[in-house]
């Protein structure tokens, strides 16, 4: 009977496929996996030819997407057949979607390597159906707090899914991350050296770190490496590394696009710190799972974020400089403010921090306004700043009068739609145009 | 010369320090020069020895996660006492968010922690006569309220982040802080949002709070210098972003509710 299930559910689901690919191609990343698991719900268990030691698992708040995308790229660059959800169909839905598109018509996966996004909350689930023994944890931060509340609830979270059996790859400069190594029967962790993007924050008097998640008394970054994430320690009880971290990118050459990491020379093909730690988890993982530093190298020398979280487009005469954010994620708000703020010259900032729309009720939410400074961009010179939102585009211009901005160089849109971001510019003076925004206008639906 | 200094304790910052609350701390510094006051604000961490309640005008606890919570109430507790006297001189205390919880009596647990099971109970500073009980699911949403604060009644907005709900056991010296125009409150059955014990506010009440409403702030400090017997200037700030910036707020509730 369970097997007779087992086939319904593949096989109504490989039609699904079929369907989903004549009606709308491109879309389908869970609902064939949806198909499955309501034939069969242990269907991701029923799959054969999975080997759980070639099976990974990229979790956390930040970076799973770019992680798992290079490695895909670094494995099959190699020759290695991997299956994966890049398109970041991450709950169990999402994995059972990309083995069902990977796998024979008798339930045989045939990729050799499994390499999986999976949702910090879902984690625990998708590995009682598919143990992996490897798994990559990137950072655990601020994020979604109308769903999460608060970090401890993913640290809880993902506590709750690992194991004896499990290879954690931990974060060493992320005190969550790193704390989660204690959950796991083997510890790989990484880290970056200081650098020259680094920054310090301990002259800020409003500066706010967090709390060690042993005894919950400060924890003392001595530098960010990017927000949040640096060499750190507990001043009151010592928590932090007590040896160097096994894989560590020592030297980052941001301009001339290389890092070096035991002693030799990557290619590099990013501008910002952030994703140096991708490169690092990915070279640890890599070196791990046995694949040589030649094959690293090529994978690294050829990979691009397919995503994208930087673009340039024409508007108003004036070329837009657009960087994404995650803005229910402090941290990459500040990775993104940071990034415009190297950019010396007099600018034009657009800042689209929308209500919060993904969850039941939507709200105005304000909260990561006063999680980030915006004080680097001002010191960096800005010359006009606009807000873009229907609800919460004027807290944000209070929230820039705090850090001393003068209101006569603010203006407020209803929204980061084209028409709004047109008539925002057209007025203005020709100056580069930053937009730090999650959606950029341009793919937003028309009015 | 009269003494125009008003002094802040800012409580655990790094471990109280979810949702952007700093900004209150900001938002009395802010309004505090502008009613001709002098803040000075001090970090309080864990541990810290020489602190003693009654040398400030003003304390702020900020939300933090409740795996924190035994530590901070610990702490808390070698100054329960004098945070009784504190509260009873006139003296402001703010608590937003889950702080609000470590007042209550009793804060009874949903979620296990590592070591301990569901239905945990922790025990409360005992400050406020209310039990605080975890919520399974987080819920947020947007919080509108009419508060009456040192005479006053206004309207307020916020965002609201319920790790816990908390219901009063008994009424008394407690009043409510506000009545719920829209949101949840304490914990979405009567309407209540918060509880003031003389001058000291404990509220759910997240945005920043002080930011978002400095009609609020600036009746805090006036009731904290008061306090202390000094008179504040009678400046009148300009809201007038902070009013805009409330009414597309609640354009944005009004759409909410007529769908």
């Amino acid at each position: 009977m369970n097997t007779l299930r087992f086939y319904l559910a593949l096989w109504a689901s490989k039609l699904s496929v079929i369907l989903i690919n004549i009606i709308a191609k491109g879309r389908g990343t869970n609902l064939p996996g949806q198909v499955a698991l309501a034939i069969d719900p242990q269907f991701v268990r029923h799959l054969r030819g999975i080997d759980p030691a070639k099976a990974v698992f990229v979790t956390g708040t930040n970076g799973k997407s770019t992680t798992v995308n290079m490695l895909h790229h670094v494995f099959t660059s190699s020759g290695r057949s991997v299956a994966a959800n890049l398109d970041g169909a991450n709950m169990l839905t999402g994995v059972a979607t990309a083995l069902i598109k990977d796998s024979t018509l008798s339930g045989k996966v045939r990729s050799e390597y499994v390499i999986m996004e999976t949702d910090e909350r879902y984690l625990k689930f998708i590995r009682r159906q598919l143990p992996a023994k490897q798994l990559v944890i990137t950072n655990i931060q601020k994020d979604q707090t109308q769903r999460n509340g608060e970090p401890g609830v993913i640290f809880r979270k993902i506590s709750e899914a690992m194991g004896d059996d499990l290879t954690a790859f931990v974060n060493q400069d992320e005190p969550r991350s790193f704390a989660l190594g204690s959950y796991a029967g083997r510890t790989v962790s990484y880290a970056v050296r200081e650098n020259s993007k680094s920054y310090h924050k301990e002259e800020d008097f409003f500066s706010v770190t967090m709390p060690c998640s042993r005894c919950h008394e400060p924890i003392v970054f001595r530098a960010h490496n990017i927000e949040n994430v640096g060499p750190f320690v507990c001043p009151s009880c010592g928590y932090g590394a007590e040896k160097e971290a096994d894989y560590i990118a020592d030297t980052a050459d941001f301009e001339g696009g290389s890092f070096t990491a035991g002693g030799k020379s990557y290619p590099f093909n990013f501008s910002t710190p952030y994703f140096l730690y991708c490169y690092i988890s990915v070279l640890a993982v890599c070196r791990e799972m046995g694949l040589t530093e030649d094959e690293l190298y090529k994978g690294f020398e050829s990979f691009s974020d397919l995503r994208g979280r930087l673009a340039d487009k024409e508007i108003a005469g004036k070329t837009l400089h657009y960087i994404k954010m995650k803005q229910e994620n402090p941290e990459t708000i500040q990775s993104s403010l940071n990034l415009v703020a190297e950019d010396k010259n007099r600018k034009i900032f657009l800042f689209g921090l929308d209500e919060t729309l993904d969850y039941y009720p939507p709200f105005t939410n304000t909260l990561a306004l006063f999680d980030v400074d915006f004080q680097p961009v001002l010191d960096s010179g800005l010359e006009h700043f606009v807000c873009m939102s229907e609800a919460i585009g004027r807290a944000a211009a209070v929230r820039m009068m705090y850090d001393g901005f003068d209101s006569e160089h603010m203006t407020v849109r209803p929204s980061g739609y084209e028409e709004d971001v047109k008539a925002a510019l057209e007025p203005l003076g020709d100056y580069p145009v930053y937009l730090v925004e999650e959606i950029p206008y341009y793919k937003k639906p028309k009015k | 010369m009269a003494d125009r200094k008003i002094n802040i304790a800012w409580m655990y910052p790094d471990t109280l320090y979810l949702h952007g609350e700093r900004g209150n701390i900001m938002a009395l510094v802010r309004f505090a020069m502008e009613l001709g006051l002098t803040p000075h604000v001090r970090r309080i961490d864990l541990g810290t020895k020489d602190f003693d309640p009654m040398e400030y005008d003003i304390l702020f606890y900020g939300p933090g996660e409740i795996s924190s919570f035994r530590s901070v109430i610990r702490d808390i507790s070698g100054y329960k006492r004098s945070i009784a006297e504190y509260i009873s001189s006139g003296k402001v205390l703010i608590a937003t968010g889950t702080s609000m919880a470590m007042f209550a009596e009793r804060i009874i647990r949903s979620s296990p922690d590592t070591e301990n099971g569901a239905g945990e109970v922790i025990d409360g500073l005992c400050v406020i006569p209310a039990d605080a009980f975890e919520r399974e699911y987080v819920y947020g949403n947007d919080l509108l309220i009419r508060a009456e604060y040192g005479g006053y009644s206004m309207e307020l907005i916020g965002n609201q982040i319920q790790m816990t709900d908390i219901s009063f056991t008994e009424s008394g010296q407690y009043r409510r802080f506000g009545t719920v125009i829209y949101g949840r409150g304490n914990n979405g059955h009567d309407e209540l949002e918060g509880a003031v014990h003389g001058n000291s506010i404990f509220t759910n009440m997240l945005g920043p709070m002080l930011v978002s409403n400095p009609w609020l702030t600036v009746q805090i400090l006036r009731m904290a210098a008061a306090a202390k017997g000094t008179e504040v200037l009678a400046l009148d700030p300009d809201y007038s972003l902070e009013i805009r910036s409330m009414e597309l707020k609640k354009n944005f509730i009004d759409d909410k509710e007529s769908i």
